[in-house]
């Protein structure tokens, strides 16, 4: 498993002891992997396409170098 | 994984799998560390897999669809494709003409994997880049 380190600025922390605190998540890394599945799940289709525009890019800079 | 599920859809899979398909287990650590990745519940566990035995064999590509595994294949530095930059790169390459590669394109569009019609439109059009005649 990757571990990531993250530099939180006050208010953000405040708020992630909170939630953890409060018992919504049973501690802060959970809470920030939930943040992260659903910022991923959000920008699932816009990621996707970023991806595939990306793709195609490097399809192209391929067949401009094989020429 | 692959070999399972090529196994349910082709039933011939296992008798004429062409020979360049290696299939490589996880080493006894690796599988640990994989259980441990797809507990985090960030990836599906075949995706897990692939990345954890990307790490070891150090491919050129790491290929998947899958939006998760390629940002985290991406996060641990490898170059990640998924199938529409294939076809891309087939045609790209020369192993396809371009109706082989637009008929390609056709199916793929054709498949689960969502494509937009943006999307479609900009590779039909880079499929027409690469076979113009300069």
């Amino acid at each position: 498993m990757k571990t990531i380190k993250v530099s939180l600025p006050e208010k953000l922390e405040m708020e992630l002891e909170n939630y953890a605190k409060g018992g919504w998540f049973t501690d802060e890394a959970e809470l920030v992997r939930t943040a992260l599945q659903e910022f991923i799940r959000h920008n699932k289709l816009k990621l996707m396409e970023q991806f595939m525009k990306e793709d195609i890019e490097w399809a192209l800079k391929v067949k401009a170098v094989t020429k | 994984m692959v070999d399972i599920e090529m196994n349910e859809l082709h039933p011939l899979w296992r008798k004429h799998r062409p020979e360049w398909i290696t299939i490589e287990p996880l080493l006894p650590d690796e599988t640990k560390e994989a259980e441990s990745l797809f507990l985090s519940g960030l990836l599906d566990f075949a995706e897990t897999e692939a990345i954890i035995l990307a790490k070891r064999l150090k491919p050129e590509w790491f290929l998947t669809d899958d939006t998760e595994a390629r940002i985290f294949a991406s996060s641990l530095g490898m170059e990640v494709h998924g199938s529409l930059g294939i076809v891309l790169w087939t045609a790209a390459v020369g192993h396809l003409s371009y109706s082989e590669s637009k008929e390609a394109l056709d199916r793929l569009s054709k498949t689960s994997l969502w494509i937009s019609k943006d999307i479609l439109s900009e590779a039909q059009k880079a499929l027409k880049t690469m076979f113009k005649k300069n």
